[in-house]
């Protein structure tokens, strides 16, 4: 099933935004660089999510050991650039993973960027603009398309466990929400600049 | 006024009603008579048979013949008419829920008689279900 969905994710990605064979080769051939970063960017992502309330509350208390490892593994994973099905089908399964842990899909996102942030410096400080500029193309497309599997499958499987609970089927579910959608946009219409 | 209208029509008269509407299983309206909100009103109907069939489903009660909500001021009751069809029933608090139910039953096997074999295969459940 995951990997159903995870295909039609990926299917409905323009295809410029796709991650390219170029693109793959430009992060195995700054692998090196990039496996430096990963002990400094896995602490700041962990002291950022710490030093903020909201995200603060994503967290049990003593995890961040755990948290920390399985983050390294997803980055090492992903500096790898083995993006087969079975890799973007984890991404897929994070995104239930945030459901169950409340992460949303602000924070996920915001963080992304942060992660963005830290290594492009990073890469301005070392490397020649050229790589950088591939480097940085190859990243945008690689984390726009873990972000787009994680935050649809966030959408979807939150909105199968409604399904699945109460009984409504998609379609129900979409002219439920299509009765109202009118509404909330007439309410809100003021914010329109 | 087609003849599911008529049949719902009928059924106001008799009943002395607000309003009956006929919804399919994806919330949307196969004929209405009487109903403000008519879209509204449809998905709620939809969803509420939706749930009262998974209900019973998982306690293992079989499926659901029928159900009803006693409001401060009326009833709502529904019935399914086929496993895509549902009939609503907006009733008045004056009325006999024995005899709401009597009409309500004689008005769904008269809907039965006009809906075709596509309206019975509750075939629109796809998708959620069935990469599931």
């Amino acid at each position: 099933m995951l990997d159903e969905i995870t295909k039609k994710i990926l299917l409905e990605l323009p295809e410029q935004t796709k991650v390219t064979e170029k693109d793959i080769q430009t992060l195995r051939t700054n692998k090196d660089f990039l496996l430096g970063l990963v002990d400094s960017i896995v602490t700041d992502f962990y002291d950022t999510l710490y030093a903020n309330e909201a995200t603060k509350a994503v967290f049990h208390e003593g995890e961040r050991p755990a948290r920390e490892k399985s983050f390294k593994a997803w980055f090492v994973k992903t500096i790898e650039g083995e993006f087969d099905l079975k890799y973007w089908s984890w991404q897929t399964f994070v995104g239930i993973l945030h459901v169950k842990r409340k992460v949303k899909n602000n924070m996920m996102i915001a963080m992304m960027g942060r992660i963005t942030d830290i290594l492009t410096t990073e890469a301005i400080k070392e490397l020649p603009t050229d790589v950088v500029i591939e480097l940085k193309t190859a990243w945008s497309k690689l984390t726009a398309t873990v972000l787009a599997l994680i935050g649809e499958s966030y959408h979807i499987f939150y909105m199968k466990a409604v399904s699945n609970v109460t009984g409504m089927n998609q379609s129900l579910l979409e002219n439920t929400v299509k009765v109202e959608i009118d509404n909330l946009i007439d309410q809100n219409m003021h914010h329109r600049m | 006024m087609n003849d599911l209208e008529r049949v719902l029509s009928n059924l106001i008269e008799s009943t002395s009603s607000e309003s009956a509407i006929l919804v399919n299983s994806e919330g949307l309206t196969v004929a209405s008579v009487g109903a403000k909100n008519e879209d509204r009103i449809a998905v709620m109907i939809a969803s509420l048979h939706s749930m009262g069939e998974k209900f019973s489903a998982d306690l293992e009660k079989g499926g659901v013949n029928q159900f009803y909500i006693k409001t401060d001021t009326g009833y709502l009751l529904l019935k399914e008419v086929n496993k895509n069809t549902i009939i609503g029933l907006i009733a008045k608090d004056q009325a006999k829920l024995g005899l709401l139910m009597m009409y309500l039953d004689a008005s769904v096997k008269e809907i039965s008689g006009f809906l075709s074999d596509d309206d019975t295969e509750g075939s629109l459940d796809l998708n959620i279900r069935s990469i599931s």
